[in-house]
């Protein structure tokens, strides 16, 4: 089920009507915890519940035999086979049909008509909803544990409501396990202050994802559908704003319910944006954007790679392979296999050549260019990003910078273009307030709280866009 | 302190809300979610449309209940077409109870396509999985529909918004809009890949003129006709499926079923847009949609 659908109205009034009573033990609060999240998650397909326990007992059980092993042998082994487990099951169905259609394409331009798409069972053409996030929450368990900086949990239900948490599960952010374990062995007592918190983040979070998000997505899949009257360079550099405040609203929207509901159990989850779009340069890009994500390729991925201790070639070496697979995460798909590797070669002449900490040291001017540009090199991803096929993205770009300018969009689009303006507004507002004390005073008023809350919910509800699957479910 | 913000918070709520029920203007529903739009054309509206056009998933992509409204003014129309569904008696029932026997125009439309009569297409999985969901999952759809209504939303650009035909693809009367475009050789390929298992099933065939005798014996009028594809296409489907569209149309005349044809003189189907060589494109399923209406209007 969705956050934004009736029917979690119903499980969060049940769930948080009972929390109350489960939050006194240990056990009542861990197995409560498992089995709402269980049932959120069977509602999309049951069947992946199985899958998600599966990959969660291989998991539990490595790491409870690592702790009694002292033999780093046996210790690595152990990770290889949660490791296995993981990425075999990610491999099995999300990218199996995209390997096996590489390899069918492959072998009929060679004259050898093999069909491996066909030998595929029919559920791996089923994406199991959440599978990359639970899987790297997992993941990040057992590597801890390896690592020994996590002792591993001795009881079952204490790792499954970590695991299958329900706020964060299908969506991220993705929790690491040393932050969360602790927090669900205390019983943790609400004070107003939280339970206000967590209204405010689910409100804010509820707006972004159904009034900007799914008002930009109609305009966003009409283009990309072909199906928009106008076709000019307007329209595509209103349609490519549009959807970066789309896939940014979507997802933080999400992450911001996923935090609300968490701290209304009394739990705390890092922050998974924190304001992209104001990023002076693309390194800051990925400090701001999806960093649970971002941190996680960092400390799994980049650094065991080598990072950047061996020189900057390497260390380009190693972040652009970061990347990549960053691409190849978020989808089996040469979109997204290729939006990983624009981005590491723009982070790569960042990082080599240093014009933008020259253009942003050289004044005012030299700052508003290198905005700029960090700016047009995630837009010029994010078309890549969203398009079907490599040959839409290039013939996208290619009207943007050669196409002629028109109004149409204005009267084709008017709900998404006083959306696009909202987006901008909120942005602009935090990178206002600190420089602006009579702003920050007003904000921070407690009415203007109130009503600004207030409003979240009465625009989500009465002026949401037509309905949509968050974007990273797909993921 | 907190406790007064949600006080607050929570007054302007409820009389905002109350004050919206009672000021608003008429509620608009567009859009819906996937789940939403699953659970009301398989579970909802029985007995509640006048025309019913019932298929495959060229009918689910091809068939614009929205572009249909100008020759059928009035008449309640849902597609009830499945991804890779076969045109079974099962089906045809299921699609039967959806129509509205004290309608001026009770018709049920068979969107035929040469899949949908093999026998690899018989399981019907897709509608089966829709079919056999549990009550407790589809409550929210198909019972909650006043609540829904009530908290429907809208805008102050509606009158605008409502010009746009694209948008999400799920839509109003079952219709879902193709989105983006696809080799069609890929196409092609999963096509000859289908025929190369299943064919044209005569067993099924006679069964389903069977129960359309039945349906027809209830008042229903029926009609049948074949979903536009591209040529190519057409050329794999006359080679490999086992389909011959003039034995079918004999046999469906037989049993009083009215065929709409689309065809020109030299038999080849019209090229409405197609989106990946098979189903139609948004643009290609409103024009096809209005030119179906226009058909079903002109034969009553």
């Amino acid at each position: 089920m969705s956050f934004n659908s009736l029917i979690f109205v119903a499980f969060a009034a049940v769930f948080f009507g009972i929390w109350p009573l489960a939050n006194r033990r240990d056990l009542t609060r861990w197995g409560f915890l498992t089995f709402m999240s269980l049932v959120f998650y069977g509602w999309w397909d049951w069947r992946f519940i199985f899958l998600l326990v599966a990959s969660g007992l291989i998991d539990f059980l490595c790491g409870r035999a690592m702790a009694r092993t002292s033999s780093p042998a046996r210790r690595r082994d152990l990770l290889l086979l949660s490791i296995a487990g993981n990425v075999g099951s990610l491999a099995f169905f999300k990218y199996g049909q995209f390997v096996a259609g590489l390899l069918d394409a492959g072998l009929a331009r060679l004259g050898m008509p093999v069909y491996f798409t066909d030998a595929l069972p029919d559920f791996t053409l089923i994406l199991p909803v959440g599978i990359s996030f639970y899987t790297f929450q997992s993941m990040s368990y057992t590597l801890d544990v390896y690592r020994g900086r996590l002792q591993p949990t001795r009881n079952l239900l204490h790792f499954f409501s970590y695991l299958a948490m329900f706020p964060q599960l299908v969506a991220g952010p993705i929790v690491r396990a040393r932050a969360m374990l602790g927090q669900l062995c205390e019983r943790r007592v609400l004070t107003d202050a939280q339970v206000w918190h967590a209204v405010k983040l689910f409100g804010f979070g509820l707006f972004q994802k159904a009034v900007i998000a799914d008002h930009l997505g109609a305009m966003v899949d009409t283009a990309f559908a072909g199906a928009a009257k106008a076709d000019d360079a307007l329209l595509w550099w209103t349609v490519t704003i549009g959807f970066g405040l789309q896939i940014y609203a979507d997802f933080s929207g999400y992450s911001l319910m996923a935090r609300g509901l968490a701290k209304g159990m009394g739990l705390r989850i890092h922050r998974n944006f924190r304001h992209p779009y104001l990023a002076m340069s693309l390194r800051e890009f990925w400090q701001r954007w999806h960093i649970s994500l971002s941190t996680w390729f960092r400390d799994y991925v980049y650094i065991p790679l080598g990072g950047s201790r061996h020189g900057v070639a390497r260390g380009v070496l190693y972040m652009s392979i970061t990347m990549v697979v960053s691409g190849l995460w978020h989808g089996a798909a040469m979109t997204f296999l290729v939006w990983g590797a624009i981005h590491a070669l723009f982070l790569g002449i960042e990082r080599t050549t240093g014009y933008n900490t020259r253009l942003r040291s050289s004044g005012r001017g030299g700052s508003a260019l290198a905005y700029a540009l960090t700016m047009l090199q995630v837009g010029m991803a994010w078309v890549v990003f969203r398009a079907d096929t490599l040959d839409q993205a290039t013939g996208i770009i290619v009207k943007m910078f050669t196409h002629a300018f028109s109004l149409a969009v204005v009267d084709e689009f008017p709900t998404a273009l006083p959306c696009i303006g909202v987006g901008v507004a909120v942005e602009l507002t935090v990178l206002l307030k600190p420089r602006l004390p009579a702003l920050r005073r007003v904000l921070a008023h407690p009415d203007v709280d109130a009503c600004a809350v207030a409003a979240a919910y009465l625009s989500a509800i009465y002026l949401r866009g037509p309905d949509a699957a968050f974007i990273y479910f797909q993921f | 302190m907190y406790k007064r913000r949600l006080i607050v918070c929570l007054s302007i709520g409820l009389l905002a809300i109350a004050a919206i029920s009672w000021l608003r203007p008429p509620a608009r529903v567009g859009v819906i979610a996937a789940d939403e739009f699953w659970s009301a054309k398989t579970h909802g509206g029985n007995g509640a449309y006048d025309v019913v056009v019932v298929g495959d998933s060229r009918t689910l992509m091809g068939v614009a209940p929205i572009a249909m409204r100008e020759h059928l003014p009035g008449a309640a129309i849902l597609n009830f077409g499945y991804l890779g569904a076969g045109l079974t008696p099962e089906l045809v029932l299921a699609a039967a109870r959806k129509i509205d026997a004290s309608s001026r125009i009770p018709t049920l439309v068979l969107g035929v396509t040469p899949l949908s009569l093999t026998s690899g297409s018989l399981t019907n999985k897709h509608f089966k999985e829709q079919a056999g969901r549990p009550a407790i999952a589809r409550a929210g759809c198909v019972d909650l529909e006043p609540v829904r209504r009530a908290f429907a939303p809208f805008h102050p650009f509606a009158e605008a918004t409502s010009r746009q035909p694209a948008g999400l693809p799920y839509r109003e009367g079952g219709w879902l809009a193709s989105e983006g475009t696809a080799d069609p050789r890929i196409a092609l390929q999963a096509y000859a890949r289908l025929f190369a298992r299943s064919t044209f099933d005569e067993a099924n065939f006679e069964r389903l003129i069977a129960t359309l005798a039945e349906t027809s014996a209830q008042g229903v009028r029926l009609l049948a006709f074949r979903h536009p594809s591209t040529g190519t296409m057409e050329d794999l489907e006359a080679q490999r499926s086992g389909f011959r569209e003039a034995y079918v149309r004999e046999r469906l005349a037989d049993a009083d079923i009215t065929w709409l044809s689309f065809a020109s003189s030299d038999g080849r189907t019209p090229a409405f847009a197609s989106s990946d060589g098979s189903h139609l494109s948004q643009e290609g399923a409103l024009a096809f949609s209005a030119d179906l209406a226009a058909r079903i209007a002109a034969s009553q």
